[in-house]
This record gives structure tokens, C-alpha cells and sequence, in this order.
């Protein structure tokens, strides 16, 4: 990266947006330096990788079942003959969108609980903490199985689930951060001119708090990519012939003998979206916010 | 260091108000459980059972033969009194009772999720003890960046790099638990567990040793043992005594925290490695759309949970004093 980070005293903050002062300092760091370019790489490939594609991704019989990589197909062959390359960069699509729109649902609900809890106060704060408290005595992989069997495995309800799941740490996330705010002077200015409460929570405390949550969003975003490959691992994400890289795996784990590749690809594929998006989030939480003195985030 | 009798009543008033909380969260757990796999109306769970093309008078039947149609709470309460006793129901799938074919899965995923935490509670401390001696060294360095990134991966995907190495650059383990579980000799049946107690400890030890790591460096830099020191003490009457016995009660806290995380792993970890414990019935029942098996297996799942969180809180109130006197 060509980009030299400024001494504090020679950057302006009033004048640079919240996002600005956000990346810069990101990219500062050794994890964010390893973790921004991978995650670019990554997604670039997800998102045009399938136009390279050179066969069919779901076409059966291309190759020899099994059949390990050559020149004709790089990575070789599935059980049922595809050829797993194609496959491979067809496949990253739901590990990328669907965890994206999981954590957006829950940091919607779970932020806005949060940021209320920590405005309002006394009976608010009680009854929300409470609530995220419940819903954390129960382990999350259970919670979504449970719900998955009776409300059926569309994306859809996917993302409302996984979503769902990480609303209390969100929301807990959003709590932390925004009580040392809510109590400035700003705030208090906002309330003597009559601001509606939504207002001041969007205007005044929420740009003050987005440092600890875009690090938030990104740590919740590698915890999403883990639990939707995880679920289309264990077949109830994606169906076939999806071929969702957790999918992949879970059908190429039986030739692991003849033909590696093929699980190991799509494995590779879910590690390197997650460590990357998990490195930008410890560039986050482990420079930015201790440099800038924002509230950290709980783990 | 004395225990007075009201203090020990203290302990015991906080050890019994733990175990209440713990048996409410049991319950309420099976009451929401029961709810969520019974949102569907009764026609809906018939249907998905018998097919769509089932007739008006299978129908009735079926709702009649599973007594689907009384309210919910009287549905609970009668489901919950048979549970206690031990009859979990019986599949809508297979048509066999629950309870007898869960049994010897529990026991495994015990085993598997006790062999695992043997390995990585002694493991962990002390890799997570050396590295806080080791501070900012590179091994320290090295060391810690690599558990970052092992704690972002799936479970799935480190138990596959371990059939990698293990199974196919090796090949001294087998990369499938299943039948050796079931037909294989004493001896190949402990083989399949290691593969999957391996996995277990990779992905649960990051945790651990950074929690050790942290906690141990804040009590090696706390004034009292850097007084320790500058009395003459020897380093390892100041690592042990100073560093980590400061650190304890933190590290017997993630080391409770282990025991649950480990318990959760073995859902993904045992249908990776076709392992025949709670958490593969668990996505089998759940793929199959076998309610009341999820039901069964969920609470009893939950309730494992529960138990070991509670053990990890009993165990802090024991040995930390200061918690005795909160609330």
C-alpha cells in the first residue's frame, strides 16, 4: 500500500468522514495490510471468478468421477464427474452473501436494541439486557438447528436466523459502546432542541460509535462466513447441485484419498474469506480503536 | 486461610441458588425448544410426515395417533412429564422409540468431549503460560497470529487439514470414525477417536491459550511480582507462584468456557468424521424433518450445556471468595 499514514496531529478528524478515519488507519496496520487485499482478492474472485469458469459447473461426467487434477481439469474431479474448478469458482457466492445480509439483519435489530438500551437507560436497559442475556445461555449452533427444522432452509430464512443469533452480541456491542456517548454534551444539546430520540441516535451517537462497530461487523462477519459454510457443510444451508463451497465439501469429503483437491479447494476458499475478514477486524480492535480512544468492543 | 461456618453457608446459599437458576434455564430452554419445533399446525407436521399426497383421513389420523391436536402448554407439560421419565418420544421417521438409540450416543460424545479437554486444558495453560513468559518474543509473535488465524477457520475445515495430514500425507489414522466405532476391535476404536479429539483440541485450544496468555502476563507485570523478582526469588518460584497463580481464576474460568465450546464442536466435528454420537442424530433429525427427535435431542444437548457452564460456575464460586459475597 502506498498510502502513508499521517501523524495524529497533522490529520484533521472534523473534517475527514467517519469512513475515512476508519480505513486509513486499518490500512496502517500489518493485519489490515494482509487482511484488505486478501479480502479484495477474494471477493473479486466470487464475484467474477465465474465467468473463467471453463466447464459447466453442474454438468455431470466432463471427467472420470474422482479423477485427480490434469491439464483438461485443473482440480480435478468430483464423485459424480464435474469438473471441480469450475465448481470451485462458481461456488463462493452464498459464503459471502448470505453471512453479509445475516450480520446486516442482526446488527439493524441488534444495533438499534442496543443504542436504545444505552440512551433510555433504567427499565429499557434492564429489559434488553436481560433479553440478550436468555438468548446467550443457549449455544447458537443449536438455536439455528432447532429453528431450521421446523421453519424449512431457504436462503431467506437462513440469513433471519443466523441473523437472530447474533443479536444479542451485537446488540451488546452497540450497548458498551454507546454509553460513554450518550451522556456528552452533543447529546444533551440534541435533546434541549427537541430531536426526536431515532434522530439523535442516527445524528449524534451513532457516527461517534462507528470505529468499535465497523470492527464488530467485521469480527461478526467471519463469525457468519464460519456458521453458513457450517451449515451448508452439514446439508442444510444450499442444496444440490448448489456448489456452495461448504456443500463441496461435504460431497468431495469421501475422496479425500484419490482426489484431495476436490475438498480441499472449496475448504481453502471458506478459510481465506474468513482469516481475512477476521484480520480486519483485529486491525480494528487492536489498533484504531485503542489510537482513537473509542470504546472496545467485547470479544 | 480459615473458612468460617458463615462463610462456607454463604457458599452453600450461592451453590443452591446456581443450581435453581440452572434447572430454570433447563426448562425454560425445553419449553422454547418445544415451541419452536411444534410452530407448524398440526396438518402441516402430518403432511410433511406422510407426504404431500396424503389423504384427509391419514390426515386426521396421524394428528389423532400423535395427539397433535390438544394446546400447546397441555402438549408440553404432558411431553415434558414423559421426558423426565425417560420416554423421549418416537421417531416420525424411522418409527423407533428415541431414548434407547440416543443412550449410547451420549455416552460417546461424552467421552469424545472429555478426552478432548483433558488433552487441551494442560495443553493450552501451559503453551498460554510460556508465551506471557515470552512476551512480544518472536515465538510469542509467531505463536499468536497462527491461533488468530486457527480461530477463524470452521471446524470443518481444520478437521479436513488434519485428515490431510494424518490420513492422506501419513496415512496413520483413519479418516472415518464410523465403522470402527461400531464393529472395529478395542483397539481401532480408540484409533477413531483421534482424529476427532485432535480437531476438537485445534479449534478449542486459540481461546484458551490467548485467555492463559493475556491473563498470566497481567499478573508476571502486577507490582507483587515484580517485587518478587527484585526480592531475589528464583523465575520459577515467580512464573508459578506470582505469574500463574494470579492468573487462576481467569484461567479456570475459560477453562469452563472450553468444556462448552468443546461440547459444541462435537455437532460439526462428528459429521465430519461420520462419528456416531449426539450432534450427528442432531443434523440427521434435523435434515430428515424429524421434529420430535430434534426435540429429544436438542434438550438433552442443551441440558448438557447447561451442566458444564454451571460445573465452571460452581467451580469459580469455590475457588474465588470474592464471589461469594455478590448478591
Amino acid at each position: 500500500m502506498s498510502v502513508a499514514i499521517a501523524p495524529p496531529s497533522l490529520a484533521s478528524p472534523a473534517q475527514d468522514g467517519p469512513l475515512t478515519r476508519v480505513w486509513r488507519p486499518i490500512l496502517g496496520t500489518r493485519e489490515g495490510r494482509m487482511g484488505v487485499p486478501l479480502a479484495g482478492v477474494m471477493v473479486i474472485l466470487i464475484v467474477v471468478g465465474r465467468f473463467a469458469a471453463p466447464y459447466p459447473p453442474d454438468k455431470i461426467g466432463v471427467a472420470i468421477p474422482g479423477s485427480a487434477p490434469s491439464w483438461e481439469h485443473l482440480l480435478g474431479a468430483d464423485g459424480l464427474g464435474r469438473d471441480v474448478l469450475s465448481r470451485f469458482l462458481t461456488g463462493g457466492t452464498s459464503v459471502l452473501v448470505t453471512p453479509l445480509g445475516a450480520v446486516s439483519v442482526s446488527f439493524l435489530l441488534g444495533g438499534a436494541l442496543g443504542l436504545l438500551a444505552a440512551y433510555r437507560g433504567g427499565v429499557t436497559d434492564q429489559v434488553v439486557s436481560r433479553l440478550f442475556d436468555l438468548l446467550l445461555t443457549i449455544p447458537p449452533l443449536l438455536t439455528v438447528l432447532v429453528l431450521l427444522a421446523s421453519l424449512g432452509r431457504s436462503p431467506l430464512i437462513i440469513i433471519l436466523v443466523v441473523g437472530l443469533v447474533f443479536i444479542p452480541w451485537v446488540g451488546r456491542v452497540a450497548r458498551g459502546a454507546a454509553q460513554p456517548v450518550v451522556t456528552n454534551d452533543y447529546v444533551h444539546a440534541a435533546v434541549a432542541r427537541g430531536e426526536s430520540t431515532w434522530w439523535i441516535l442516527r445524528r449524534e451517537v451513532l457516527p461517534n460509535i462507528a470505529a468499535p462497530l465497523i470492527g464488530a461487523f467485521s469480527l461478526y462477519l467471519t463469525s457468519g462466513i464460519v456458521f453458513v459454510s457450517t451449515l451448508s457443510f452439514l446439508g442444510l444451508g444450499d442444496q444440490p447441485p448448489s456448489s456452495s463451497w461448504g456443500l463441496m465439501v461435504a460431497e468431495s469429503r469421501g475422496l479425500i484419498l484419490t482426489n484431495p483437491a476436490a475438498a480441499l479447494a472449496p475448504a481453502l476458499g471458506i478459510a481465506v474469506v474468513s482469516v481475512s475478514f477476521m484480520l480486519i477486524a483485529d486491525a480494528v480492535t487492536r489498533h484504531v480503536l485503542r489510537d482513537t480512544g473509542q470504546g472496545r468492543p467485547a470479544r | 486461610m480459615h473458612v468460617t461456618i458463615a462463610a462456607s453457608a454463604r457458599t452453600g446459599v450461592k451453590v443452591l441458588r446456581q443450581l435453581a437458576a440452572a434447572l430454570l434455564t433447563v426448562l425454560a430452554v425445553s419449553a422454547v425448544t418445544f415451541l419452536a419445533t411444534n410452530i407448524k399446525s398440526p396438518e402441516d407436521v402430518a403432511r410433511s410426515t406422510l407426504g404431500r399426497n396424503a389423504a384427509p383421513e391419514q390426515i386426521t389420523a396421524f394428528v389423532a395417533a400423535n395427539d397433535l391436536a390438544a394446546p400447546q402448554p397441555e402438549r408440553y407439560g404432558r411431553w415434558l412429564g414423559d421426558f423426565v421419565q425417560g420416554d423421549w418420544g418416537t421417531s416420525v421417521v424411522t418409527d423407533q422409540p428415541i431414548a434407547p438409540e440416543l443412550a449410547p450416543r451420549i455416552g460417546r460424545t461424552l467421552l469424545l468431549a472429555g478426552v478432548s479437554f483433558l488433552v487441551v486444558v494442560p495443553l493450552g495453560i501451559a503453551l498460554g503460560g510460556y508465551l506471557a513468559w515470552r512476551w512480544g518474543s518472536r515465538s510469542d509473535v509467531a505463536a499468536t497470529s497462527g491461533l488468530t488465524m486457527l480461530s477463524a477457520l470452521p471446524e470443518f475445515v481444520v478437521g479436513l487439514g488434519a485428515i490431510l495430514v494424518f490420513s492422506v500425507v501419513l496415512g496413520v489414522l483413519p479418516p472415518e470414525s464410523s465403522t470402527a466405532i461400531a464393529f472395529g476391535t478395542p483397539q481401532a476404536q480408540a484409533q477413531a477417536y483421534v482424529l476427532p479429539a485432535l480437531t476438537m483440541v485445534l479449534v478449542a485450544a486459540p481461546f484458551l491459550v490467548r485467555l492463559t496468555r493475556a491473563s498470566a502476563r497481567e499478573s508476571l507485570t502486577a507490582t507483587p511480582t515484580r517485587a518478587a523478582t527484585l526480592r531475589g526469588l528464583g523465575r520459577r518460584v515467580v512464573f508459578w507462584d506470582y505469574g500463574m497463580r494470579g492468573a487462576a481464576v481467569p484461567i479456570l474460568n475459560a477453562t469452563g468456557l472450553t468444556l462448552v465450546h468443546l461440547l459444541g464442536g462435537t455437532i460439526v466435528v462428528e459429521n465430519l468424521f461420520g462419528f456416531p454420537g449426539l450432534g450427528q442424530a442432531l443434523v440427521t433429525a434435523v435434515g430428515t424433518g424429524d421434529t420430535v427427535a430434534v426435540q429429544a435431542i436438542a434438550v438433552v444437548t442443551a441440558s448438557l450445556f447447561i451442566a458444564a457452564s454451571l460445573l465452571t460456575d460452581l467451580l469459580a464460586t469455590v475457588f474465588n471468595p470474592r464471589l461469594r459475597d455478590i448478591r
